[in-house]
Parts: C-alpha cells; sequence; structure tokens
C-alpha cells in the first residue's frame, strides 16, 4: 500500500541529503527555507548508483 | 560510525562514536538506509524541551536493514527491512493494555529515550520494528511514520464533513492533504503562508489552495459550513485564524506542535459547540505487512 503512495511522496521530497549535512538542513529548516514536505537522510543508495 | 547525536539545546553534532556492539536481549541491529527530518526533532534542537539524556543520536523517523538480533527475538531476522516505531512505550500501564501506546502513561520517542536513527547504525528493541516489503524504496520506507502520523488526525475527523481544510503544508499537513485526497470523497482545502509548499502540494493531491478568511472559505464549500479541519501548523495566530472560519459543529484536529498559548473565549467553542481535538502521534495506523491498508483504508 505504501507501494501505491511512492509516486507523489517522493514527489513531495524537498531533499536528499546525508548524515554530514544534517545540522546545515536543521538550520535550513528551521529557517523557513523549503519547498518540500521532508528532507531525508539517506544512507542506503539505490542499487546503481 | 557517523551519527548526528543532541548534546543540548542548539548543539548538535555529527561525531565518529563507536558503532553499538551485539544487541541485547530483545534489541535488534540496524543498519539505518534512510531517516526523515521531524519538525519535532527542530524543536527540541531549538527548545530542549525533550531532551532526557545527552547526547542522544536523533531522528524517529528511520527505516533500516536488521544485521544482528538479540537474544529471544523471534519477530524480526537479519536481512530484513524493518520501520520503526517512533514510540517508545512500555506496554504494562493501563493504556499500552487498551491498545492506546501512543497515550502511554510512560511515553518517550526513539532518538530521545534511545538513540535514533541519524547514524549508519542503530539498536531498537525489536517490540518497535515492523517488516516491510524488501522492494519499498527506503525513501518512502522512511515517510511511514509520518503518514502514520497523518493518518491519525485524519480519523480524528468527522466521517461526515463536506470538506475537510488542512491548515499547514508542512509533513503531516501535506501527508494529511494526501491521504484525504486518496480516501475522503468530499472536496480537501489546504492553506499555507508558504506558496510554493502550498502550490507543489495541491499540484500533487489535487486539493484547492485557500486563503483562511471567511470569504474565500464560502466560496471554495459553496456557502456550506465547514465542519472539519487539520491544525498542523502549531501556529497559535493560525489557529485562531482557523476557529474564525470554521462553522458551528466543527471539528479540528491539532496535530502540530505549538509555541505559545492559546487565548480564547469557552463560551465560542460552547456556544459554538466547536470540538478541539489533540492527536498525539499514532495508535495503530503505522504501517505492517499485514496492515499496510490502514494508510488507506478505502483503496
Ligand atoms: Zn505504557
Amino acid at each position: 500500500m505504501l507501494h501505491d503512495l511512492s509516486g507523489p511522496l517522493i514527489s513531495l521530497i524537498d531533499r536528499e541529503i546525508g548524515l554530514d549535512d544534517i545540522p546545515a538542513a536543521y538550520e535550513r529548516l528551521l529557517a523557513g527555507q523549503g519547498d518540500g514536505l521532508k528532507t531525508i537522510v539517506r544512507l542506503r543508495q539505490p542499487a546503481g548508483t | 560510525m557517523k551519527a548526528a547525536r543532541l548534546h543540548g539545546p542548539g548543539d548538535l553534532r555529527v561525531e565518529d562514536i563507536a558503532a553499538p556492539g551485539a544487541p541485547e536481549a530483545g534489541w535488534v541491529k540496524l543498519n539505518v538506509d534512510a531517516a526523515g527530518i521531524c519538525g519535532s526533532d527542530l524543536h527540541n534542537f531549538r527548545t530542549g524541551q525533550w531532551i532526557s539524556r545527552a547526547p542522544s543520536t536523533a531522528g524517529h523517523e528511520l527505516t533500516g536493514t536488521v544485521v544482528a538480533v538479540g537474544e529471544g527475538v523471534g519477530t524480526v531476522a537479519v536481512g530484513d527491512r524493518v520501520v520503526a516505531d517512533s514510540r517508545f512505550w512500555c506496554g504494562e500501564c493501563a493504556q499500552c493494555r487498551a491498545a492506546r501506546r501512543h497515550l502511554c502513561a510512560s511515553l518517550g520517542f526513539v532518538g530521545e529515550v534511545c538513540d535514533g536513527g541519524f547514524a549508519e547504525e542503530t539498536v531498537l528493541p525489536a517490540r518497535l520494528l515492523h517488516v516491510i516489503d524488501a522492494a519499498l524504496d527506503e525513501r518512502v520506507a522512511a515517510m511511514a511514520e509520518p503518514l502514520a502520523v497523518a493518518l491519525h488526525a485524519v480519523r480524528r475527523l468527522p466521517k461526515t464533513a463536506g470538506s475537510v481544510l488542512v491548515v499547514g503544508c508542512g509533513t503531516i499537513g501535506g501527508l494529511a492533504a494526501l491521504l484525504l485526497s486518496r480516501t475522503f470523497s468530499g472536496s480537501v482545502l489546504i492553506a499555507d503562508r508558504n506558496k510554493a509548499r502550498c502550490e507543489r502540494v495541491a499540484q500533487v493531491t489535487g486539493a484547492t489552495i485557500v486563503d483562511l478568511d471567511r470569504e474565500a472559505i464560502a466560496v471554495a464549500t459553496a456557502d456550506a459550513p465547514l465542519l472539519a479541519a487539520v491544525e498542523a501548523t502549531g501556529s497559535v495566530a493560525a489557529l485562531n485564524q482557523l476557529l474564525g472560519v470554521l462553522g458551528s459543529g466543527a471539528t479540528v484536529a491539532l496535530v502540530g506542535i505549538f509555541h505559545g498559548r492559546l487565548d480564547i473565549d469557552p463560551n465560542m467553542l460552547v456556544e459554538r459547540e466547536i470540538g478541539l481535538l489533540g492527536s498525539h502521534a499514532f495508535a495503530d495506523e503505522l504501517p505492517t505487512p499485514s496492515g499496510c491498508s490502514t494508510i488507506c483504508p478505502d483503496r
């Protein structure tokens, strides 16, 4: 079922970042910058990348 | 390993720390695959309100792959992909025994009372882990927890309302609009001060953007009273504006984390029969393999 929502959910992601980027992302989000719904810290990269 | 740890209010550090060792009985070690940054992470960073131990690896919206299980764990196995229940419930109090774990007498949250997902590896109690489809995109899996929060708020609303207004198009408001667009037969209205974000949510969900004034709401509802709303901003000013556009008999699910206090005349609630319902985390809405349909009950 989450599969059904995959398309819209992915299109609502603000940014994909690494662990090192989290403090800067906190500052950016607290400053109200970000037009997406969710900043995702991504540790497992998709196959082939 | 690398981890982002909160040392105190305003003090978040990415550090190299020792990776967790073999998990204790009942606990599970995960490689974290993805984790979302939540508004409550930001609130805790800014205010320190929920710091109960420091430093603590933040992050409670997480998905990972099981790499080791402690003694007695039978619900997940090495190699399983899982999402975490963010609610650190006791399982023994009257609320937990009544399956209201989000109202647990000693409720804490992952990332605060125990280390969370902003790390390469983490350990969590097996009882907080739900196995997911191995093919699910990890970014989507990381959004299972906020989706459950949004769904819980939506489920607090009356089923008969002709229109639902979502105030605030941040994570929870935007996801509530998405869920409503899939499950609610009436019209979904959204309002947000951030126009670009509001337009993006409207584009994805088909919701109608409105201003929080009576005229705009009357046009959007064809003069029918607005009887249901989700307040997802946590702004007292926005809530006051919302109260001004609701019809008598309306219900509001409050899901934003507020800064400041509300000053209202309770007689307004009495005379107009306005219901303000708190909505905290989620009850049974977190998707599991057998229960994923709870996210979209009508599909
Ligand atoms: Zn409890």
